[in-house]
Parts: C-alpha cells; structure tokens; sequence
C-alpha cells in the first residue's frame, strides 16, 4: 500500500488506489477531483490544511487549499469524510471488490500519474524549515456574497455599481442576516470607495448596529479617520 | 493520480521533495507507512567513541565548518542576523521568527550544552556566517524509557544557498558531533512532514491587541461581525483569578522542581529537568532591570515569564505557569513591523493529583483559572497573542479561554527511536489529546 495512515478504512484505501490507477479518471471534472482531493487529505492527514492559504496567485495551490478546507468544514468526523469519498469512488466506478493494482500505485507520483488538469505547486520549504512552525489564524472559506452586503465587504466599487444600476430601487439600507447594514460593513472594513458611492446615493448614515453603533462609530474604533471625517454626524 | 491521492501535499512524495526522502531512508528514523512498532526501542546502536565518524563531512567547495561560540556577543549576533533574515516563515511569507539574541543566549546555552553542538557554515572567503544548526541535551522520557537526547533546532540556510542541499549535510554533521558526545538519540520539530511523525500538534491563538492583527493580517474579522464586536468579545478582563500568584524567584525552584517532575509523569513524552535545568527553563530569561524597563510589563530582554501561585495558608506553591517571547517580522508593513507573540511553555497545578480532578472537570476549571491569568499577565506586558499547541492539558481549556484555530501545525520527530504514535492533536490509542506530549520546543 501507499504511505498510508494506518486508522483508514481497507474501503478507503483501496478506493483510494482504485482512484490513482484508473484511466477513465482524465473525464472526471476538476470540482470533482478537487472534491476528492481535499476528502483524502482529511482522512489521512488532518481536518484542515497545515499551512496558511495560498495567494491568489497560486490558484492551483488555492484551490486544492479551499477543497481541503472545504472538506475539513463539511464533514464534523472523520468517518463522514471517508464515506464521501467512497461514495464519490463508487460513482467513478470503484467496488468494494475490484481489483487493487498496487504495482501503479506504489510508483512515486512523478511523470506518468501527475496532474491531470490540475498543475502541482510544491512547497520548496523542505527540511529547511526545521524548527517549530509560523502560524496564523486560520481562514474561513470566503463565499463571494453577490449581495450589496457582499460587495461591500469585498470593496467591490464595480460590483456596486453594477449592482445600483440593476436594481436602482434596492435598499441600501437593508440589513443582512447579521443584522449589518452595507454602510456598517463597509465602514468597520475600511472601503472608503464604497461609502462614498453609498453616501452619495442618500444612505442613512445614523441606522445602529445590532451593538449599539453608528457606521461612523465602527470607523472610529477601526481607526479608519478618511471615513471617520466622511460619516462625521 | 497524486492529486485525488493528496500525494502532493507536503507529506506526500513529489519531484522536488524525493531527494529529501532519499536522504531520510538513509537515517535511522521510522520510515512512512512502516507502522507502529511492536516494542519501543532504538534503531540502530549506540556506538563507543572511535566507531564515530572522525573527520566532518565534506562540503561543498567555498564553505567551511564553524563552531559558533555562543559566549560571544559579536557570534551570537551573526545567529541572530542569520536567522532573522532566512527562517521559517509562513506560506504567504507575511510573518518570519524573529528570535532576540536574549532568546537564542537562553535557548541554546541550557545546563551541560556542548559549544560543538551549534554548527555552523561559513563562506570561506568572508567568513559569512550562512547556515546554521544546533543541539542542546536534554533528558527525555517517552514512556517507560529515560535517555540522553539532543534537542535539535534552529536549522536554517540562507536563502540564496537553498539550492546546494546543505540542509542534509548539516543535520549528518550536527549528528556526528551528537554522538560524539555519546548521545544518539534526538528530538525535533518541523511544520513539514519528513519521516515520520510521532506526533503532530496544532496551534491555537488568543487574539490579544485585535486592531493590530487585523492591520497585519495575523486573523480576519469574521463576516458575521464587526472589528468593534472582535475586541469586545476578546477583551482580556485585568482581575486575577488564582489567590497567590507571584513572579517565580529563586527560592521557589526547589517546589517548582518537584511538582513539575510529578505533573509532567502524566504525559507520554516528557523532559525531565534537575534544579538547576529548572532553574535555567523559568529564571534565566527573566532580563535585566525591573519590570517596565523593556516596555509596559517587561524587564530590558526579558524573555520568559514564570508566575507561581503559592497558598496563602501553607505557603506551598500550588501551582505555575510559565510563557515565552517570540516575536515575528511582520513582513512589508512598516506601521507594525513586529507582531509580539508570546508562547505557552510549561505549567503545572497540584490540582491534578486531587482524586477524580480531571473526571470531574476540575483540572479544566483550575486550569482555566491559571492559564486564564497567564493570559492578563501577557496582555498587560503588550503582547498581541498568546499562542498554544495542542498538547499537555491545554485541549480542554482552549476553546473557553477563547483561543482560535491556527492554520500552522508542528510535527514532533524523534531520531533513532522507535514509538507508537503520541496523543498531539489527536488522539491515539485511548489516550486523550495532547496527553502525549509533554514536551515544549523553542
């Protein structure tokens, strides 16, 4: 077998190996492969990634984080994780008796097997990185909200626009589940841009939060004086 | 098929990472996938003196061998400039270790350490100091075994030699010079995956100066809040809440000493200190001066920080706890350029000896207590995080002292021993998380 983590399911890992040597998998979606990746790494590594999430200019490396992420966010035991993945394999083919070819699977992942649609990154960090390791808080998932909320956040001046000019008659000051308004979002973030579109669209400046504050007031504790002055009641 | 495999993860086997793996297949050190083993034991022998390698291992042409003589200030300097500048840093690059040269002083010169343990790499022609290695001793008990270790850290080259390989021969020359010492066996720590983890642990983090970790990008604000919400529900209250506690002095180390040795037999893997290893773990980093000469909370280079909580009754101290500075570049941002850090190191209640303590939930409720106060202490010394791993008793007291998942994870090694799996993030074997490791590496 592969250098696998002993507490896996015989299903696991042989779904698993079923998976590396099975050649219809070049037709498989790369949702899918990424959906497969990030159930495996839980089960045999760990319920989330160990390294921070990767820059936007690594998608591949992003993406392969978020579907770890993903997976390790979905699926509260381990258990849960191992039967998706097995559910996954048994749509691509895999039964509980097929055959395992453990000659493919036990070469090294170098030229034959690699990629597929989805180009490697690997970290260069190697043994050089012996010591204990940097961390920081770990991300959620981000959801990109098409709400005015959601560009708000984001500082997305070409999202609002575009939103205004779709839904002229939108309520820029409707609340979203959390109780915040685009203004207190945008104004606790930092987006000056964005509050300048709003203010000049007649928001109401003075709607509190669901703790008591003012757009003006988040901008105040934030530290965020442009748009302190701007929203000064 | 490596992606569906996850083979190209970091623990994975991969083009870039297969010469490392070659090298480890020729260490004693458990390979992946060789399973626990039947008995705990050494892999391969020691050996007397003159069987050892006498003469370093070649390097490549333009470098030389130096022994890093940590007495001096000028040398310890250049460790520190090294390090500072080529360390470990996270994956974005956004946070590098900034070890103070106080820290390195206090971490690399413990009772017993060997001058020819910190290993370094100069270039021939300038003397510049380029890669760096060391050990220091260390007693460690992994379950029912006692033996002579070598701590080894602080392995770094320098960024623009990455590509000679000199990672590997510094560790087979730092080895040669362990067990020249008659020691071979080692301990170490690395956020990648090499063969084979014993245990591997994760960080948690309790966000202290909030404005602050969200300008540097340490944490985020939540969508379903705001940063004015994040440091209300974080704000470190200023009321003690053990009766007794004090700073730890010198006539403490005696108890401290004992209770530590009784309360660390609880873990699987443990160090086990002498007085005067305690003495140096919880005094010698205290700095110079008085408190508030280094800042708000601090002495000038002070570097750990040990409290003790003594019963105002008996006068018997009950309970410690103990942290570190480690402070991190904060890479590119010239507003905050450093992020204080501060680091649980160890700690240790009597409470745990109480029968039923830990059924009962009282160790947690003491715990949280001692911790929690480890945390005012911290805060009022200007940190901006407190830091933990998911080991000893720190599970379950993280989520009500309200420390946050980390996205690093710390991997623990041992060389030339053979042991099942200990209980870091997970658990293993029946034993609960974190009770496997009892061991706190700088």
């Amino acid at each position: 077998m592969p250098e696998f983590v002993e507490n896996v399911s015989s299903s696991f890992s042989n779904a698993s190996t079923y998976l590396s040597s099975v050649s219809s998998l070049s037709k498989v979606s790369a949702a899918i492969k990424l959906e497969l990746y990030g159930l495996f790494k839980y089960v045999t590594m760990s319920s989330l990634p160990n390294t921070s999430r990767p820059s936007i200019f690594d998608l591949t490396g992003r993406a392969k984080w978020d579907a770890w992420n993903s997976a390790g966010t979905t699926y509260f035991r381990k258990q849960d994780a191992e039967n998706r993945y097995i559910e996954i394999a048994k749509t691509l083919g895999w039964t509980e008796d097929s055959e395992v070819s453990d000659s493919k699977s036990q070469q090294p992942a170098e030229e034959t097997t690699s990629d597929r649609g989805i180009v490697e990154r690997v970290p260069d960090n190697g043994i050089e990185g012996m010591g204990v390791a940097v961390s920081t808080m770990a991300r959620p998932a981000e959801f990109k909200e098409e709400t005015l909320h959601g560009v708000a956040i984001r500082n997305d001046v070409q999202g609002l626009l575009f939103f205004l000019e779709k839904y002229p008659d939108a309520d820029l000051n409707s609340r979203d589940e959390f109780g915040y308004t685009p203004l207190h979002l945008a104004a606790d973030r930092g987006h000056l841009p964005i509050i300048q579109i709003l203010v000049d669209r007649g928001v109401e400046i003075m709607i509190k939060d669901p703790d008591g504050f003012i757009a003006f007031e988040l901008a105040s504790i934030a530290g965020h004086d442009a748009i302190r002055e701007l929203l000064s009641p | 098929m490596d992606v569906v495999k996850g083979k190209a993860g970091l623990g994975g086997v991969n083009k870039k990472n297969l010469g490392e793996h070659k090298f480890w297949a020729t260490q004693p050190v458990p390979q992946l996938g060789e399973g626990p083993p039947l008995d705990d034991g050494y892999i391969e022998p020691s050996r007397p003196r003159e069987a050892v390698r006498q003469e370093p291992y070649p390097l490549p042409k333009d470098f030389e061998w130096s022994m890093l003589d940590i007495d001096d200030p000028q040398q310890i300097k250049e460790v520190y400039d090294l390090l500072s500048l080529n360390y470990v840093e996270d994956d974005d690059a956004s946070f590098r270790f900034q070890y103070s040269s106080e820290f390195l002083e206090w971490a690399l010169k413990p009772p017993g350490y060997h001058k020819e343990w910190h290993v370094g790499v100069r270039v021939s022609s300038n003397k510049k100091l380029v890669a760096f290695i060391s050990g220091v001793p260390m007693t460690l008990r992994v379950r029912g075994n006692t033996f002579s270790v070598s701590e080894i850290n602080y392995l770094c080259v320098h960024k623009k030699l990455r590509s000679k390989r000199l990672a590997p021969v510094l560790i087979k020359e730092v080895t040669r010079q362990v067990h020249l010492k008659g020691t071979f066996q080692a301990i170490y720590t690395a956020g990648v995956v090499i063969p084979t983890p014993v245990s591997v642990c994760r960080y948690y983090h309790r966000l202290l100066n909030i404005p602050k970790l969200v300008d540097i990008k340490f944490c985020f604000v939540p969508r379903n809040m705001t940063l004015a919400r994040m440091i209300r529900i974080n704000k470190v209250s200023s009321n003690y809440t053990t009766v007794g506690l004090r700073e730890m002095e010198e006539r403490d180390a005696l108890q401290v000493a004992n209770l530590f040795t009784r309360f660390m037999k609880r873990f699987d893997m443990s160090p086990i200190f002498n007085l005067a290893e305690i003495k140096h773990q919880f005094l010698s980093g205290i700095g110079r001066g008085n408190i508030g000469d280094g800042g708000l909370g601090r002495r000038d280079g002070q570097v750990t920080w040990t409290y003790v909580v003594e019963d105002p009754g008996t006068n018997r101290i009950t309970d410690f706890f103990s942290f570190y500075s480690l402070p991190s570049t904060v890479i590119g941002n010239t507003k905050n350029p450093v992020l204080e850090a501060a680091y649980l190191f160890y700690y240790a209640s009597e409470t745990a000896f109480e029968k039923g303590a830990e059924e009962s939930g009282l160790l947690k409720k003491r715990f949280e207590s001692v911790i929690g106060d480890a945390l005012i202490v911290a805060n009022e010394a200007n940190f901006d995080v407190f830091n933990a791993l998911t080991l000893m008793d720190n599970v379950p007291i993280l989520q009500d002292l309200k420390f946050g998942v980390g996205d690093g994870i710390l991997n623990f090694y041992l060389y030339n021993w053979r042991t099942a799996p200990l209980a870091g993030m997970n658990s293993e074997g029946g034993v609960s998380p974190g009770k496997g490791v009892g061991v706190v590496m700088l």
